[in-house]
């Protein structure tokens, strides 16, 4: 695995963490233990995004670094094999 | 994958119930120019879609689409509510209300439930965008007609913004359409399937 499919990997496992948390709290808003490791997990899920989008491009369509091309574009796309 | 964001994308707030109305609009979410249609026929036919430009505007506008489809649900939801069941027996509402009540339900404006024939994904990119433009179009119209039997401003302001977004939909489709038709081998006049039959594109090399 390259570092590209490293980082995602990590980032996938940071955002699901977080979304299975987020499902907890909507039905238990107001457990503070919950709210606390959602805090934690929220961190580690930015910084990682933030490190991927510098480095291989964004994940939203609100990511792209201004230049002289909308990189939002580019090939690979999800359902694509990283070749 | 997905994220929701909290807010419609215009703003809706229809003060007047109007449940006649509402049995007409609700077409825009579940009949055969809807955008429930529109989003999930946008976003599966991504996968045979070759030019990266082409996959971005299927993404964006499919992703667009779901923001549509909670708007029309919206203008639903508003019109249908804190009426009376007196109010509802009297209305075109009412056999919608049989099965519904005031819940949101894909069917047409004559109440024949959501047909997924409507996706329509072939796995040809030139069909398919094809199909798109004439989507945009057909959900325009719809939007048109619903503009003659509207007269509250309330409603009618979110119907004009969403007839307007079909066009953006429909120029950018068209755009999407030539990138396609650009890249096919000048020998291909019968426009092959560039997905699918390799030879039909003008260089031999992936997307």
């Amino acid at each position: 695995m390259d570092e590209k499919q490293q980082l995602m990997q990590k980032l996938q496992t940071a955002d699901f963490a977080l979304f299975d948390t987020v499902l907890y709290l909507d039905t238990h808003p107001t457990d503070q233990s919950a709210l606390n490791y959602y805090d934690k997990i929220k961190q580690v899920s930015e910084s990682l995004r933030e490190e991927y989008i510098s480095k291989f491009g964004p994940l939203f369509n609100s990511d792209v670094e201004s230049s002289n091309m909308f990189s939002w574009v580019n090939n690979p796309w999800p359902w694509e094999v990283d070749a | 994958m997905w994220k929701y964001d909290k807010k419609l994308e215009y703003p809706i707030s229809i003060k007047n119930p109007n449940p006649d109305l509402a049995k007409l609009i609700t077409s825009q979410f579940g009949g055969p120019h809807g955008e429930l249609g529109a989003s999930l026929r946008y976003l599966s036919q991504r996968f045979a879609m070759p030019y990266k430009e082409a996959k971005a505007i299927l993404t964006d506008i499919g992703t667009e689409e779901l923001a549509h489809m909670e708007m029309v649900n919206t203008i639903v939801h508003q019109l249908t509510k804190n009426l009376t069941e007196k109010e509802i027996e009297s209305s075109s509402f009412a056999p919608y209300f049989m099965d519904h009540t005031v819940g949101i339900y894909p069917v047409d404006a004559s109440g024949v439930p959501f047909n997924a024939m409507q996706f329509a994904s072939t796995g040809d990119p030139i069909a398919d965008l094809m199909e798109d433009m004439a989507a945009e179009q057909k959900a325009r119209l719809t939007y048109d007609n619903i503009l003659r039997f509207a007269d509250d401003p309330d409603i009618i302001d979110p119907i004009r913004f969403l007839r307007e977004r079909e066009i953006v939909h429909f120029q950018r489709f068209g755009e999407a359409l030539r990138i396609v038709q650009d890249n096919l081998n000048s020998k291909n006049f019968y426009a092959f399937n560039p997905a699918f039959d390799k030879n039909s594109n003008s260089n031999n090399t992936s997307y």
